[in-house]
């Protein structure tokens, strides 16, 4: 596959609140490759956004990568000054957040907050940079796009809002869309639709996506490869097929069986036992034993590593690392 | 926009009616006989009676209220009770010293207030934040007369460069309106320091920091403009009650403007002056508030839609 489009390693990011210094992201690992859809997957507060905002390095205060690199097309973003990284956000990697009510500014029609990302990037006029503006806007499916332009965020519904946001991400034709929670804010048939777009922008033009979701309907729909993300740690990555046909850690065997599916009839939908622990109170040994049926005495006292699987897969679990080594 | 303006400015009609009643009213809410007011003390019963036909406060008092508008209408406010001009003009002469005062101050304020207020924001906890807001406050807690007095000591008195009161040249406003400004721009940083704190927490800037933009146009463009609608809220109040002129500072620096003229008529209870003070005061915040409703309209594009 030649080298990766982008290469996370070892990455940790911590949290510094106060005296406290928590590791939201401990130790992440994965490549995407051009033109790929990578699925991040995990419950709410396992670091998935944490490390696309990482990436992006645009964490909020509070927040530093405290090691590992992060490569893209060669370069080590994190080695990079702010400005030569300001060239790359929008323009090479772009991100589309979970909330379109909240993440395009009120007081800016939608032409000029497409535009100035235009602009940013490429030496064109603002004449030119509306054309495209408006180009890219029809082919993320908005109707009216000449009208559109003129109107305020506050006019579209949000179905439409997250197309401007996606059609503002690929408007500089990036290599990488990182899309965090794209459709968790809208209505299921809009979903459908925001997802078919991003599927039809990643065939057409080679963008490679990073999807951050919580919802594996969605990595069904759209993934190659999934990474699943528990406490800040990668447990599982494996490619879509195996995660459905025979998922390998406990947390990714929940995960499933809390997800309803189409012709079973379940008296009770699954659920995994207990709550995310917080980060400052993490359990000694794995950070799923707490939660997981099938813990054994090791799992709390030790940390298992990632390791490789039979079928290629990597899967950070004790289960497999015993019977590997029998 | 344009409707949105009109809107605005037909809603004032009742306003405005609504306080031509009021201050028509305030000389028969006053205590005592208006008629003995203006005649005097020792007039006589037949003296009073005279003024007050005169004067026509025997007519019926809508009838009196519909020749109070036409005079008004006609730039007629009465006669002074103390210097028996025209009210029209003592006004007219405090007028503009008083509203120039105000403009320089505020203009100045706004600059500095707003300039303190971003730097404090983006540079949150750092020195530039403890000494943007050290200014603040030690702005708001002066006393205006006591830093009025030290400024005349020491760029009029010690240094000679400036005159120490009165209006003679365009340096006489110096003074004043470093004075009274001071306070209005440490109001000013202090909100424009918490409303864009705010501002910068908000998903739409991360969005901004996503498209690669550089900092200085997310928190001058973006930032800002959300931040300002507070901002411009407390201006323009500010902007209202400096044009009510004020006392402090004028009589510390011995200005003609219309606080001064406001003490003075109150204390001879020259009431044709104050009632034409009201009504002109009144006549300023309706206007403020109405530019103010105009800005607005300008900043946040979902106020002109509803």
């Amino acid at each position: 596959m030649g080298q990766p489009l982008l290469e996370v390693s070892h990455l940790q990011t911590t949290f510094f609140d106060g005296k406290q210094a928590l590791n939201a992201v401990d130790d992440v690992s994965f490549t995407i490759h051009e033109g790929e859809t990578v699925g991040l997957v995990g419950e709410s507060g396992c670091g998935k956004s944490v490390t696309s905002l990482s990436i992006m390095r645009l964490l909020s205060s509070g927040g530093k990568i405290m090691n590992g690199s992060i490569h893209f097309n060669g370069q080590n973003l994190l080695a990079l000054s702010e400005k030569e990284m300001r060239n790359i956000r929008g323009n090479e990697i772009a991100m589309v957040f979970q909330e379109p009510m909240t993440s395009l500014n009120p007081v800016y029609k939608i032409g000029k907050q497409i535009d100035e990302a235009i602009i940013y990037h490429n030496k064109v006029t603002k004449k030119e940079a509306r054309q495209r503006t408006i180009e890219t806007l029809k082919n993320v499916g908005i109707p009216r796009a000449e009208e559109i332009v003129r109107e305020y965020p506050f006019q579209l519904s949000g179905g439409m809002r997250q197309r401007v946001m996606i059609a503002m991400a690929m408007v500089c034709k990036p290599k990488l869309l990182i899309a965090d929670e794209p459709t968790t804010a809208l209505d299921v048939t809009i979903q459908a639709q925001i997802l078919d777009l991003m599927r039809e922008l990643n065939k057409k033009n080679g963008t490679a996506i990073l999807l951050i979701t919580h919802d594996l309907g969605v990595v069904a729909e759209m993934c190659e490869r999934v990474i699943v993300m528990y406490c800040g740690k990668v447990v599982e990555e494996t490619d879509v097929q195996s995660l459905f046909a025979h998922p390998h850690h406990p947390y990714t065997q929940g995960l499933l069986a809390s997800t309803p599916k189409l012709g079973e009839h379940a008296e009770r939908l699954g659920s995994i036992k207990g709550n995310v622990p917080s980060l400052n109170h993490l359990p000694k040994g794995c950070r799923f034993a707490p939660r997981c049926p099938k813990a054994m005495a090791i799992c709390r006292e030790q940390v298992p590593a990632l390791e490789a699987l039979d079928d290629g897969g990597l899967c950070r679990c004790f289960l497999y690392q015993a019977k590997k080594a029998r | 926009m344009l409707r949105y303006t009109i809107r605005r400015v037909l809603g004032l009609i009742p306003i405005l009616i609504g306080i031509s009643i009021f201050v028509f009213l305030f000389v028969h809410l006053i205590p005592g006989d208006p008629a003995r007011l203006v005649a005097g003390q020792d007039a006589t019963v037949k003296d009073v009676q005279l003024v007050r036909e005169r004067l026509g406060l025997d007519k019926p008092i809508p009838l009196q209220y519909l020749t109070y508008m036409d005079n008004l209408l006609h730039g007629n406010l009465g006669i002074s009770l103390k210097t028996q001009q025209p009210v029209i003009h003592l006004i007219a002469e405090r007028f503009m010293p008083t509203f120039w005062l105000s403009f320089f101050s505020l203009a100045w304020a706004l600059a500095a207030g707003l300039l303190i207020g971003v730097v404090s924001a983006t540079k949150r906890n750092k020195w530039q934040d403890y000494s943007g807001m050290f200014l603040a406050v030690s702005g708001l807690s002066l006393p205006s007369f006591w830093l009025g007095l030290m400024a005349i000591q020491l760029f009029a008195v010690d240094l000679g460069l400036l005159p120490t009161g009165g209006l003679d040249s365009w340096t006489s406003y110096i003074l004043p309106s470093f004075t009274l400004g001071t306070g209005i721009a440490a109001v000013i940083a202090r909100f424009t320091r918490s409303a864009l704190m705010d501002v910068l927490k908000e998903d739409y800037i991360r969005t901004g920091h996503a498209k690669g933009l550089p900092r200085s146009r997310i928190v001058w463009g973006h930032a800002l403009k959300n931040a300002m609608i507070p901002v411009v809220t407390m201006t323009g109040m500010q902007f209202g009650f400096l044009l009510g002129g004020s006392v402090v500072v004028e009589t510390v620096f011995s200005w003609p403007g219309l606080g001064r003229l406001l003490i003075d008529s109150i204390s001879y209870r020259d009431y044709t002056v104050i009632q034409a003070e009201i009504l002109l005061f009144s006549l300023e915040f309706l206007l403020i508030n109405l530019i103010v409703d105009i800005i607005y309209g300008f900043l946040n594009p979902q106020i002109r839609y509803d």
